[in-house]
């Protein structure tokens, strides 16, 4: 590239990153391949850039690898170059098409390259891997040998194709999508360790930009080494001349060439896009994917890309793997839902209360370093802990008690600071000590015995009067009548600590709840099962009224007045039946959350918010199914009166688009089941 | 060869959050999924719980 070109190229990227106030403007040096430059011209163009775009440049060069050198690493770590390297693959996958003139594979090459780039001294320079996807090579191994040369980032290309030039296929081959989706699978089973940009993109549109995909305005100009501008290179594949602009940098500024049709088309989100594309589901995810896989002779770029389908489906496999799959969905919206159905829900809450805890422990407040820790030395204790359901109610300073219940679960001696809150240090899912005029914060050294606290010794198998044990009711359903996170519930009164005739009742009345289930309504008890990890037990207002409650960020509690059985029973399906929605809730989302309308509901005045319709929704045609289930006419009658209401609120749930496709297929479901009674 | 033999589902969602140990997932990803247990003022569809007082 000829001194005099560079030279104005930088002037140019200086005078438009000033211009527009750019806190960044990444430059790439690519091919061809550029180190053909040569390391001396390379040190002087990144030297000529950075002198004089400044601190805004952020520079990266990709290469494939074969003439990198430790010279060329001292002079990519001086001017701080990212490399990022192509590798499709192993041996046999990068092999196919990166070869030398004389046949011979450049893998061996690329791995020597790799080998530097590993190396402490060059990890800060280490950018990242390209991986063009070859369908004769099988997706895992391939992800796997890219994972093995540990780059910081890597990102998976489908290769250029247009409508008029289709991708390759090969005969038995697996689609681009379920190539992509096996990739994606093993990905989310490693722990997703190393960012892979086309799912970060798909998964979080509009916050991790990426070419490939989405709906971001694009932001890229080629320069080629004459001075000339061009539009992205992977145009080339279109037709002749399809990259070139008529600008140069000579004559034009960079806003100049951003102007051009081609380029300014790609500015405007999905009003770009073809017809196709802006009336589908997931155009906010593909944004129609690679602008040059449009490309049609007859419609130019108007049209949704080549690799639709296959975009389509790594998207619903996507929602699938981290949402929750549609036959789960269609199971539950029935009402009781199947007992592999339900069986998914609590590992939502599980996987939720370690992404909150994750959140809470990025300040590094007391308990979180003791509890990741345990999580690696006794996982079974700390899941324990953080399955309980009032742990995605915490903040930060909750991670003290949550680490100390952990350790001592383990049998694992800690020193950590717990907070003192209401005269109570509580121990979650084991219980709770009275402490009066302690501090606000307390050293608790946990044992495999129990724990002390300045010189009280408190053994758990024979603890001292303060100590307030969790009691059980029955095996994995805890009373949970003195964690102060259990006030989770707007309108309702939780009830102080029970004495142990109190207990025996909810043990007893529970007990029975259960029996008339079983004897009704069998169907609602492996939802019970799965999810019901606690009773709060309510206060009694006096009038008679049957009060309960549940919230969606206290999976398995279960907030009720005592009652009698039968009515237990109801209760407890009304309150289950929401805390399975609100788990689908969370991982499916169905409704716009900030959509202000209100739905009017039969069996509350005044109209509620989307979700609370919903719920109440849901709530109600699992009620309704236990009374079609008893026997009597008071119970018909019950049935017919609450069929009446679901029908009526399922009628004003699914007018005015209040429920986005998910939302409105659930309430299909559960319209088919009630026309079905 | 790891193909998708079947697209229905049998593992749960999020099952990296739950394989990963604590100190090793990746906070943007945790943020990104546990952005429902904080709903902002803003998001006036949600109810922060169920509440029922009646009879059933």
């Amino acid at each position: 590239m000829d001194p005099a070109v560079v030279t104005t190229i930088a002037g140019r990227i200086a005078e438009h990153a000033r211009q527009h106030h750019l806190a960044t403007v990444r430059v790439v040096l690519h091919g061809g391949e550029p180190l053909l430059a040569g390391p001396r011209r390379l040190a002087e163009i990144a030297g000529e850039l950075r002198a004089t775009v400044g601190p805004a440049l952020d520079l990266r060069m990709q290469t494939n690898g074969v003439l990198l050198t430790e010279q060329i690493c001292a002079i990519a770590r001086e001017h701080r170059i990212g490399i990022g390297v192509s590798l499709d693959g192993n041996l046999t996958a990068h092999d196919r098409h990166r070869r030398f003139a004389h046949g011979g594979g450049s893998h061996q090459h690329v791995l020597r390259a790799l080998e530097l780039l590993r190396a402490p001294a060059n990890r800060e320079i280490y950018a990242g891997l390209l991986c063009t996807i070859d369908l004769r090579n099988d997706p895992v191994e391939v992800y796997r040998a890219l994972l093995a040369e540990r780059p910081p980032r890597l990102d998976l290309l489908l290769p250029h194709a247009t409508w008029e030039t289709p991708p390759p296929a090969f005969d038995g081959a697996m689609s681009y999508g379920t190539w992509l989706s096996a990739v994606f699978r093993r990905w989310t089973a490693d722990g997703r360790t190393v960012p892979i940009r086309i799912f970060d993109a798909l998964l979080a549109p509009g916050v991790v930009g990426a070419e490939a995909v989405g709906l971001g305005p694009a932001d890229l100009v080629v320069i080629e080494t004459d001075g000339s501008y061009e539009q992205v290179d992977s145009l080339k594949v279109t037709f002749d001349g399809a990259a070139a602009t008529g600008l140069d940098v000579f004559g034009a500024t960079v806003d100049e060439v951003s102007a051009h049709p081609m380029i300014a088309i790609r500015q405007i989100g999905r009003d770009g896009l073809s017809a196709t594309c802006r009336a589908c589901p997931v155009v906010d995810r593909c944004g129609g994917g690679q602008f040059p896989h449009r490309y049609r002779a007859a419609t130019g770029f108007d049209n949704p890309s080549v690799y639709c389908a296959d975009l389509k489906e790594l998207i619903d496999y996507m929602d699938e793997r981290d949402g929750l799959a549609t036959w789960v969905r269609d199971e539950l919206a029935g009402g009781a839902g199947a007992a592999d159905a339900v069986a998914q829900l609590a590992p939502i809450h599980e996987a939720l209360a370690r992404a909150r805890m994750v959140t809470l422990g990025r300040t590094g407040p007391d308990g979180w370093a003791q509890l990741a820790a345990l999580d690696e030395s006794a996982p079974d204790a700390v899941r324990a802990v953080l399955t309980s359901p009032f742990v995605r109610r915490s903040d930060a300073s909750h991670l003290a008690n949550l680490a100390a219940a952990a350790a001592i679960r383990a049998g694992a001696a800690i020193t950590v600071r717990v907070p003192v809150r209401d005269g109570l240090l509580v121990l979650p899912t084991l219980g709770a000590l009275r402490l009066t005029g302690a501090d606000a914060v307390v050293p608790v050294r946990t044992s495999a015995a129990g724990f002390a606290v300045d010189n009280l010794t408190v053994r758990l198998d024979d603890p001292p009067p303060q100590w307030l044990p969790t009691r059980e009711l029955r095996p994995g359903i805890r009373l949970e009548d003195t964690d102060p996170l259990r006030n989770a519930y707007d309108e309702l009164t939780v009830a102080d600590r029970l004495d142990d005739d109190a207990v025996l009742a909810w043990r007893q009345r529970l007990d029975a709840a259960l029996d008339s289930l079983r004897a009704t309504a069998p169907q609602y008890l492996p939802g019970i099962t799965a999810t019901l990890r606690a009773i709060v037990p309510l206060a009694p207002d006096g009038t008679g009224t049957q009060r309960s409650g549940s919230a969606r960020t206290a999976f398995g509690a279960v907030a009720v007045t005592p009652e009698d059985p039968d009515a237990l029973a109801l209760l407890l399906v009304h309150e289950v039946q929401h805390l399975k929605l609100g788990a689908v809730l969370d991982v499916c989302p169905m409704f716009d959350p900030r959509d202000p309308r209100r739905v009017d509901v039969p069996w509350r005045a005044g109209p509620r918010p989307i979700e609370g319709a919903l719920q109440g929704t849901y709530a109600f045609l699992g009620v309704a199914d236990v009374w079609r289930r008893r026997p009597g006419p008071v119970a018909a009658a019950r049935f017919a009166a609450l069929r009446d209401e679901v029908t009526a609120a399922l009628g004003a749930l699914t007018t005015g688009e209040l429920l986005n496709p998910a939302g409105a297929r659930f309430a299909a479901r559960m319209r088919a089941i009630v026309d079905g009674w | 060869m790891d193909l998708i033999e079947d697209m229905r589902q049998d593992a749960p969602p999020l099952e990296d959050l739950r394989r990963t140990p604590l100190g090793r997932i990746d906070p943007a990803r945790a943020a990104s999924v546990g952005g429902a247990d904080t709903p902002d003022e803003a998001d006036l569809g949600r109810i922060r719980s169920a509440p029922f007082g009646s009879a059933l």
